[in-house]
C-alpha cells in the first residue's frame, strides 16, 4: 500500500487549494460564531469573518498563541457543546497552565486517518506489529499513533514508556516490526540492547516512527544502524491535533504536511510578517476541518521552512524541513542567538563526533560561557590523545563557524551524559539574571 | 466543473450571502443544506446570474461565467430546476418540455422528447394532459425533464422535496441518482437534510448566508450539530459553561 487516502494525498495543488479556501472560510465563520475568544478578538480588531476571499488573505487574521489557550483554560476555546466532545487531551503544563484540546467524533476519525497517512508513508501496513513506546495518557503521542496504526489494521502493542528491559523482551518475543518512540528513547533502547548483549538481529524491527523532539540526520543514521531499521520523522503538536500534522515519506527528505487539514504559513517571529515560500521562520498552523477546537493561525514556535517539490513518492502535499529549534528555546550567548539545533547540525558535520551532547551555559565574569560536552567512545577517550585533540579542534572550528561564537568544547566518555526517555533536555542554562 | 469563489450577494442593505465558496467536481452530486432564509435559492440564482452579486467569481467548466447572462450560461451547459417547480400549468406536458428546449433546433427537441418519455414514463403517458393536472411528484419530474431538454452537463436543483410526500420524495431522488450515474453533475439545495445528504457525496451547511460546516455527506449526517439543527434528532440546547 503506497497511500492511505490516495485522492487527498496526490491531488493537484490547485485543486486542493479550492478545498483549502472553502475550509478556511468555514473555519473562520465557525470560530467567529461559536468561540467567544475569536468573536471578541475579531470585534476588537474590527475584522469581519468575510475578509478571507483568497488563501493569501489569511495573513489578515489574528494569531492564536499558547497563552490564549491558557487564558481560556479549560474549555473556552471549544466550538461545540461539551457533550459533542468525545475525547479530551491536554499538555503537561510544566511551563504554566495546561492547554486543553477537545475532539468531536468526526475530529477523531480525521485524526486516525491523518496518522494512518503518515504511517503508511513510512511503510507501515496492516501486516505490521506496532510497538508504541510513547507515554499514554494526556499526551497526544501515544493515543494518536496507537489509533492511527489500529485504523490501518496493524497489530498494536500499547507498551507505553519506561522499563526498557521489558520493552526489549516484548520486542523480541512479540516480534514488533515498527517502533514508535522519541528519537532519544530509540537510541536508549539501542544502548540497552547492546548492553544486554542482545543482537539487533534478534529483533524484527524494520521501521521506526520517531517524533516529539527535534533530531537530526546524524541521530537518524545512528538509530538506523544500531537497530537495523528505517527511521522516519513525524511532527505534530497537541494544541493543533497531536501527531498526524506532517511526516516523512520513504524519501526521508522533508515532512509532507497534511495541508488539506492544516494550512501552514511561515512567519518572521519578530515582525510577525509572512515569509515567502522556502524561507526559514516560525511555523504557523490553521486547522481547516477541526470541529471541536478550531485554531486560527496558531503560533507553533517551531522553526522550519516550507517548500514544494515533485516528490518521488507521488504526494503533492507541501513539505516542511525537520523542525529545527524553537523560537522560544533560543539561547542568547553574549548577544548572539544560538539554537541547540545548530549545535546538532555542527556535530553532524564533524567526523568522529557522536550525536550525544549537552549544552551548559553559565556566567564567567560578566560574559556568557557556552560549554558543549560531546561524548566520544571509550577507546578514543583513554588512548588516542592525538585523535582526541584533532577531534576537539575540528569540533571547535565547526561549532564556531555554525554558531558564530566560539564555545568551549569538552569531550566526555561515552554513556556519561544523561539519557532521556521523554523529551530530551539538552540545555542547562545556569545563568541567573 | 463548477467553482463558486467567495461570492457575496446583498438585497439592498441586507446581506444574503457572505463569502460563500462551494465547488462541484465533474460527475459529483453535492448537496447544500440550510434552513429557510439561509440563502440557498439566492446562491443558485446568482450562479445562473438570474440575480446579480456584489463580489466573487463563478467558474464553470474552467471558464469564468460571472458576467455572462443567463441564456448564455444555459447554452454553456447548465440548467436549473427552480423552487416550487414553476411549471406552466395551463400548457400540456409536451408543451412544457418543448419550452425547455426552446433554444434548441427542432430535430433535437424531438429526439430529447423521446428520451424524456423513456426516462420518465409518466410524462410520456400524459404528454397531452395539461401540466396542472399532474400530481406534485409528477410535476417535479416534469420540471426536471424540462431542465434536461437542453442536454445540460450540470443541473442545479432547488428544494426538490418541497411539498412532496416522503415516498414521492424518494422517487424523485432515485431519479436524480440515476441521472448522476449517467454523468450529470448535480448541485442541490434543500431544507430536507436527511434525503439531500443521503444521496450526495459531499455537502455544505449554509446558515445566515455563511457556510458553517462542510464535508463528506456521511460525515455531515453523523454530525451532532446537523442532527440537532436539521434532522430534528435531539432538541437544541445551549451548553452552559
Amino acid at each position: 500500500m503506497r497511500y492511505w487516502q490516495e485522492d487527498e494525498e496526490t491531488m493537484p495543488v490547485e485543486q486542493r487549494q479550492v478545498f483549502q479556501l472553502e475550509r478556511l472560510q468555514t473555519t473562520v465563520n465557525r470560530a467567529y460564531r461559536k468561540v467567544d475568544f475569536y468573536r471578541k478578538k475579531f470585534d476588537e480588531l474590527n475584522i469581519k469573518p468575510d475578509l478571507v476571499n483568497d488563501l493569501s488573505d489569511i495573513s489578515k487574521l489574528p494569531f492564536t498563541t499558547k497563552q490564549d489557550l491558557r487564558d481560556n483554560y479549560p474549555y473556552g476555546m471549544f466550538a461545540v457543546p461539551l457533550r459533542d466532545i468525545v475525547r479530551i487531551h491536554s499538555s503537561s503544563g510544566t511551563t504554566g497552565k495546561p492547554t486543553v484540546v477537545g475532539y468531536t467524533r468526526n475530529d477523531l476519525e480525521d485524526w486516525n486517518n491523518l496518522v494512518s497517512r503518515i504511517m503508511v508513508a513510512g511503510g507501515v501496513s496492516k501486516e505490521d506489529i506496532v510497538h508504541v513506546s510513547f507515554t499514554y495518557g494526556l499526551f497526544t503521542g501515544g493515543f494518536g499513533l496507537h489509533y492511527g496504526a489500529e485504523t490501518i489494521g496493524a497489530s498494536v502493542i500499547p507498551v507505553s514508556s519506561g522499563n526498557t528491559a521489558r520493552q526489549l523482551a516484548i520486542m523480541e518475543d512479540y516480534k514488533s516490526t515498527v517502533l514508535v518512540a522519541t528519537p532519544s528513547y530509540a537510541l536508549h533502547i539501542a544502548e540497552s540492547m547492546e548492553k544486554a548483549g542482545l543482537s539487533k538481529d534478534k529483533l524484527s524491527l524494520k521501521t521506526a516512527l520517531l517524533g516529539s523532539e527535534p533530531w537530526g540526520d546524524k541521530v537518524r543514521a545512528e538509530i538506523e544502524e544500531r537497530l537495523g531499521l528505517n527511521a522516519y520523522d513525524n511532527y505534530g503538536l497537541s494544541e493543533v491535533m497531536g501527531p498526524g500534522i506532517s511526516g516523512e515519506c520513504e524519501c526521508k527528505n522533508g515532512l509532507h504536511i497534511n495541508e488539506d487539514y492544516f494550512y501552514p504559513e511561515i512567519i518572521d517571529p519578530v515582525t510577525l510578517q509572512p515569509l515567502p515560500l522556502g524561507e526559514k521562520g516560525e511555523l504557523v498552523l490553521t486547522t481547516l476541518k477541526k470541529e471541536g477546537m478550531p485554531l486560527i493561525r496558531y503560533r507553533t514556535r517551531d522553526i522550519t521552512r516550507l517548500y514544494r517539490e515533485e516528490c518521488p513518492c507521488g504526494r503533492t502535499l507541501i513539505k516542511m524541513d525537520k523542525a529545527k529549534g524553537r523560537t522560544d528555546d533560543m539561547l542568547i550567548i553574549n548577544g548572539v542567538n544560538v539554537f541547540p539545533s545548530q549545535v546538532e547540525e555542527a556535530l553532524s558535520k564533524v567526523e568522529g563526533a557522536s550525536a550525544h551532547y549537552m549544552i551548559f551555559v553559565r556566567k564567567r565574569g560578566a560574559l556568557d560561557e557556552m560549554e558543549i560536552k560531546v561524548e566520544v567512545n571509550e577507546a578514543m577517550f583513554f588512548d588516542e590523545m592525538k585523535r582526541q585533540k584533532k577531534l576537539l579542534e575540528d569540533l571547535t572550528a565547526q561549532l564556531s563557524k555554525t554558531l558564530l561564537i566560539k564555545p568551549k568544547v569538552s569531550l566526555v566518555m561515552g554513556q556519561t551524559l544523561e539519557r532521556f526517555e521523554g523529551k530530551a533536555k539538552r540545555v542547562v542554562d545556569e545563568r541567573t539574571i | 466543473m463548477l467553482e463558486v469563489k467567495s461570492l457575496s450577494v446583498s438585497y439592498g442593505a441586507v446581506a444574503a450571502l457572505m463569502n460563500v465558496s462551494v465547488h462541484v467536481a465533474e460527475g459529483e452530486f453535492v448537496s447544500l443544506i440550510g434552513s429557510n432564509g439561509a440563502g440557498k435559492t439566492t446562491l443558485l440564482n446568482s450562479i445562473m446570474n438570474i440575480i446579480g452579486h456584489s463580489k466573487g467569481t463563478v467558474t464553470f467548466k474552467g471558464k469564468e461565467i460571472t458576467k455572462l447572462n443567463t441564456p448564455k450560461i444555459v447554452k454553456g451547459g447548465m440548467a436549473i430546476v427552480p423552487e416550487g417547480r414553476r411549471i406552466f400549468s395551463n400548457m400540456t406536458v409536451k408543451e412544457n418540455l418543448e419550452m425547455g428546449g426552446f433554444t434548441r433546433p427542432a430535430h433535437e427537441v424531438k429526439e430529447k422528447l423521446e428520451q424524456m418519455y423513456d426516462m420518465f414514463p409518466v410524462l410520456g403517458e400524459r404528454h397531452d394532459q395539461t401540466a396542472g393536472m399532474l400530481s406534485g411528484g409528477e410535476q417535479q419530474m416534469l420540471a426536471i425533464g424540462r431542465a434536461l431538454m437542453t442536454s445540460p452537463k450540470m443541473l442545479l436543483m432547488d428544494e426538490p422535496s418541497m411539498g412532496l410526500a416522503p415516498l414521492v420524495i424518494k422517487e424523485v431522488y432515485e431519479k436524480l441518482k440515476l441521472l448522476a450515474s449517467t454523468g450529470l453533475t448535480i448541485l442541490l439545495v434543500e431544507q430536507n437534510a436527511t434525503m439531500a445528504l443521503k444521496y450526495a457525496q459531499r455537502g455544505y451547511v449554509l446558515e445566515n448566508g455563511r457556510i458553517i460546516l462542510q464535508g463528506k455527506a456521511s460525515e455531515l449526517l453523523g454530525d451532532n450539530e446537523v442532527k440537532r439543527a436539521y434532522l430534528g434528532k435531539e432538541y437544541k440546547e445551549k451548553w452552559e459553561r
